[in-house]
């Protein structure tokens, strides 16, 4: 925490007075420290964030009544002039004046965390919402929550700044935001802390862990109290009647898992392709595209926007499944136009859209070859939404409490984890690299990708660890017992066990001279010099006995069990032979020899 | 910054709820004119702007429902029902959907559910419509003891209104109870002994019960406090004609008796005469495979049946009754109405069937 976050003790000790004193001790308790001092900024953010969200939702559903006009479908004329003209002022708007506002939101703040130390600039924030609410609210198919995200994110990096927050803090202060400006965008506080753990920090800290609780508590209190409190979906009765209906969710992972993959191709390629067109077309990609969704959106309106009413609606049999199959496929176009035009919007409503209308009609086609199935087309829509999550934007732990948290149902979960997580490897084995990490490479960055750090396996002290030639010598045993053991070995250092003390490591020579004078019957333990040591287990990272090893020349590995069983010692020869072996393995690397 | 966001967000609410307004009202005029397709589409704008409005997703499911949308009806109304699962008017439509879907389990859940949930605003009437719904229901689907069951606690839930314990003995005599039917209406006529409907209904249920006599009565004091409905006249009629052929009145001797089967035969000869002039041809004409059981029937009666052949051969009786009432019965079904006599004769038919 900076020194300048301290807050100063401002009473000043007079001896004497009683009543005085007791000022002084309440005085001493109140004193702020710096901990909870952090936790407030946490909330103070929460708060900014929440009521910029709320904003930014208003300027959004304004916009879409200013141009769209209020019917489900709007006019036709409006469908093809005003996606293509927002987009259009909008790709100007954005390569002119503010080009960090491009995509979705979460690799920006992935870049300002990690490479530029959490700075968001004032007009980023400004541009992504400015941009953000005109192209969404003009019917492109993009979602408020990836720029919300950003948002909030932005707003914490200025608290930071005006603050004067260390470079560390500030990056530790713009997750924060962001996992505010995502709760307050979903309404789901526990997705978004999630989300930002699992995908921008990756790591769970108790440090960061508070203050991304506290500001995502915040902003969705904020939010509620402008919009109230009401879930973004009416959300179906759900009941799981026969354990053997998890197959048909089964089967919702597997198609959902291989619709995400084709998802993430189409939009990796053609976002890759778009960008190997001139510069000055990156002006008018975003027209073209508004252009091609309005006509889309002549047939089939309800994939302009970021379509939560269609959602709704899909939940509670409005559509039959083969259209809801159309919809799907029309969104994943739609959202892949947009998105690769360079229009500033977020990911996560339409990959929710695409997901609804895909478990919806799943759920459709299931019934009406099975109709025994209990299921209904609502409860496989809400399932397909968090199966598109894992699957798609590759964060597992959030899909499952994203569905809980908007279904506000726990009885789904069963069917929620089977079908997410089938998703999540189907796509984790023919996707290698998650979408936002395959964005910023395409982007010519190199973020830390979390999924990689979740899915590596650690290089444990088992893969280095060498069984010791001479055995422990034990301190209850006689001075003459260990003289013949040391006889029988000529190693230069011997581990030696004393069962009160643990493990000590000592040169022979040592201990040869300690204990060549001493009576034979005494016991090791009375003689022998003590030089302990810590001690591994063989499951530990390889890290671990590099940090502990100091200058000793090895560790013991003990077992976890009994502790003073010998399994094996590590040196640091050792350790380093391991990583340059891993090294030839990974990179194909000469061998050193 | 919270004053903004706040005057910011009052205004679009305020915007949000003239425009679903404005839907909503060009959703109700399209349902009342019975344009249900423009009216869905209203509605759904209004939702647009009004998401929460329970009212609005009832009357989208009420336009659903008329269209034939029932799964996206019922889902609205279900979602709705789990956060209000007493609100009778979602009760009652879930259970119009039930009953479009012959789903009579579900409608007989929900109706009951309307009746005893929460109504917005005149509960005692809406709680009797909904039942009187209901037993329409049961008895179009000839679920009589239900139907009976339903009547009997409409009456004794009504017990200082007329007009509905009338209504109750009309739904009890359609559910086969005639004797709780007549009984219901004598009720009434203790409260009010010149209550029209409860005379013509007590005719009506002593015709069913085969108090022929009792029944011309009522249908008379009927008529005398001013029923105009031709049909009691009609009833009247045919059950004092019944009453006075009635072959099976207790109080008659043989001969009274005898004569009555000698009236009811010539009335069946005259009813064969103008509706089966074949069956009189002889054996010149052949008969047709419907009419031949009767045929039949006729050639083990003697040519000319006299009283004096009925004292002779009592077992004559039986057999011409049979005769007579499976003549009426042929003849109503291929030609219609016939006189007053005929329908008396078919209503001690139906009263003695298996005499």
């Amino acid at each position: 925490m900076p020194e300048n976050l301290q807050p100063q003790a401002n009473v000043t000790s007079t001896a004497g007075a009683n009543w005085w004193e007791g000022l002084k001790r309440s005085g001493r308790e109140l004193t702020l420290r710096e901990d909870r001092l952090f936790l407030l900024l946490a909330v103070m953010i929460g708060i900014f964030a929440g009521l910029s969200v709320v904003c930014f939702r208003m300027a959004i559903e304004w916009v879409r009544l200013w141009l769209l006009r209020s019917e489900e479908a709007p006019p036709v004329l409006r469908l093809l002039l005003v996606p293509c003209l927002t987009g259009l002022v909008i790709g100007i708007i954005v390569k002119r004046l503010f080009p960090r506002v491009r995509g979705s939101g979460v690799n920006q703040t992935k870049t300002a965390v990690y490479i530029s130390d959490g700075y968001i600039p004032f007009n980023t924030v400004f541009g992504k919402f400015f941009c953000s609410a005109v192209v969404i609210g003009g019917g492109h198919s993009l979602g408020p929550e990836d720029p919300s995200l950003q948002i909030g994110a932005g707003i914490a990096s200025i608290i930071g700044r005006k603050l004067r927050l260390s470079r560390e803090n500030l990056r530790l202060i713009a997750p924060v935001g962001a996992a505010a400006g995502l709760a307050a965008a979903f309404n789901a506080p526990i997705a978004a802390v999630i989300f930002v753990i699992e995908e921008i920090v990756g790591k769970w800290s108790s440090g960061i862990l508070g203050a991304v609780v506290l500001s995502a508590v915040s902003s969705v209190v904020v939010m509620r109290g402008f919009l109230g409190a009401e879930p973004l979906f009416r959300i179906p009765p759900f009941r799981l009647a026969h354990p053997a209906e998890l197959l048909g969710y089964a089967l919702l992972g597997v198609v959902g898992g291989l619709f995400s993959l084709f998802f993430v191709k189409l939009v990796a390629n053609l976002r890759m392709w778009l960008r190997k067109w001139p510069d000055w077309t990156e002006y008018v990609q975003p027209a073209i595209a508004g252009l091609l969704l309005g006509v889309m959106g002549v047939w089939l309106p309800q994939v302009l926007g970021a379509g939560y009413d269609v959602m709704d609606q899909s939940m509670h049999g409005r559509y039959v499944w083969q259209f809801l199959a159309i919809l799907a496929l029309a969104k994943v176009v739609a959202t892949c136009l947009s998105f690769s035009s360079g229009a500033p919007g977020g990911m996560f409503a339409p990959t929710l859209f695409i997901g609804a209308m895909l478990g919806g009609s799943i759920g459709g086609l299931e019934h009406h070859f099975f109709p025994v199935l209990t299921g209904s087309v609502g409860a496989y829509a809400l399932v397909g939404m968090g199966t598109l999550f894992a699957g798609f934007l590759r964060v597992p732990m959030t899909s499952v409490f994203m569905v809980l948290e908007v279904s506000g149902n726990y009885s789904i979960i069963l069917p929620v984890m089977i079908s997410n997580t089938i998703a999540y490897l189907i796509s984790l084995r023919y996707q290698p690299v998650p979408v936002f990490d395959l964005l910023s490479k395409q982007d010519g960055l190199e973020l830390p990708s979390l999924e990689e750090v979740r899915e590596e396996e650690p290089i444990r002290v088992e893969n280095a660890m060498r069984a010791m030639s001479m055995p422990p010598l034990r301190a209850e045993k006689t001075v003459t017992q260990t003289m013949a053991e040391l006889e029988k070995n000529q190693q230069e250092w011997v581990l030696v066990h004393e069962k009160d003390s643990g493990w000590h490591i000592v040169k022979r020579a040592e201990l040869l001279e300690k204990i060549s004078s001493a009576p034979g019957h005494l016991r090791l333990a009375e003689v022998f010099p003590r030089h302990w040591v810590p001690t591994v287990h063989a499951d530990n990272s390889l890290e671990l006995p590099l940090r502990r090893m100091g200058d000793l020349p090895f560790l013991p590995v003990v077992h976890r069990a009994n502790p003073a069983r010998l399994v094996g010692i590590i040196s640091r020869e050792d350790i380093l032979q391991t990583y340059a072996k891993m090294g030839e393995e990974e990179f194909d690397l000469p061998s050193p020899s | 910054m919270f004053t903004i966001t706040g005057v910011i967000v009052r205004l679009f609410h305020e915007k949000q709820a003239k425009i679903a307004r404005d839907w909503r009202a060009a959703g109700e005029a399209n349902l009342a004119a019975e344009r249900s397709v423009v009216a869905i589409e209203d509605f759904r704008n209004a939702l647009l702007y009004s998401p929460d409005s329970t009212q609005l997703q009832l009357e989208l499911a009420q336009a659903l429902t008329e269209q034939g949308q029932f799964d996206e009806a019922q889902d609205y109304l279900l979602n709705l029902r789990t956060a209000d699962p007493e609100n009778s008017l979602i009760n009652l439509q879930l259970a119009r959907i039930a009953v479009r879907r012959a789903d009579v389990d579900a409608a007989t859940t929900y109706f009951h559910d309307a009746m005893y949930g929460h109504w917005p605003n005149n509960p005692h009437t809406n709680q009797l419509a909904t039942r009187k719904e209901l037993i329409e229901f049961f008895l179009s689907h000839n679920r009589r003891d239900a139907a009976r069951a339903e009547s009997l606690s409409m009456a004794a839930d009504n017990p200082a209104d007329p007009d509905v314990r009338v209504q109750a003995a009309d739904f009890l005599l359609q559910a086969g109870d005639a004797q709780s039917s007549l009984a219901e209406y004598q009720r009434v006529l203790r409260m009010e002994p010149d209550n029209a409907d409860a005379l013509a209904g007590s005719g009506k249920a002593a015709l069913a019960t085969g108090r022929f006599a009792q029944a011309a009565r009522y249908f008379n004091q009927a008529i005398l406090h001013g029923s105009q409905n031709p049909e009691i006249e009609r009833d009247r009629d045919v059950s004092s004609e019944a009453a006075e052929l009635d072959p099976y009145d207790v109080h008659l001797n043989d001969r009274g008796r005898q004569r009555r089967i000698l009236r009811m035969f010539d009335a069946a000869h005259a009813r064969v005469k103008s509706c089966f002039p074949v069956l009189l041809e002889g054996s010149k004409v052949p008969v047709p495979d419907q009419l031949k059981t009767l045929a039949a029937e006729r050639v083990a009666l003697p040519k000319q049946l006299t009283g004096q052949e009925l004292a002779l051969h009592p077992e004559l009786e039986k057999t011409a009754l049979a005769w007579v009432f499976d003549v009426e019965r042929s003849a109503s079904s291929q030609c219609g109405t016939g006189t007053v006599t005929d329908a008396a004769i078919e209503l001690i038919a139906g009263q003695h069937k298996e005499t």
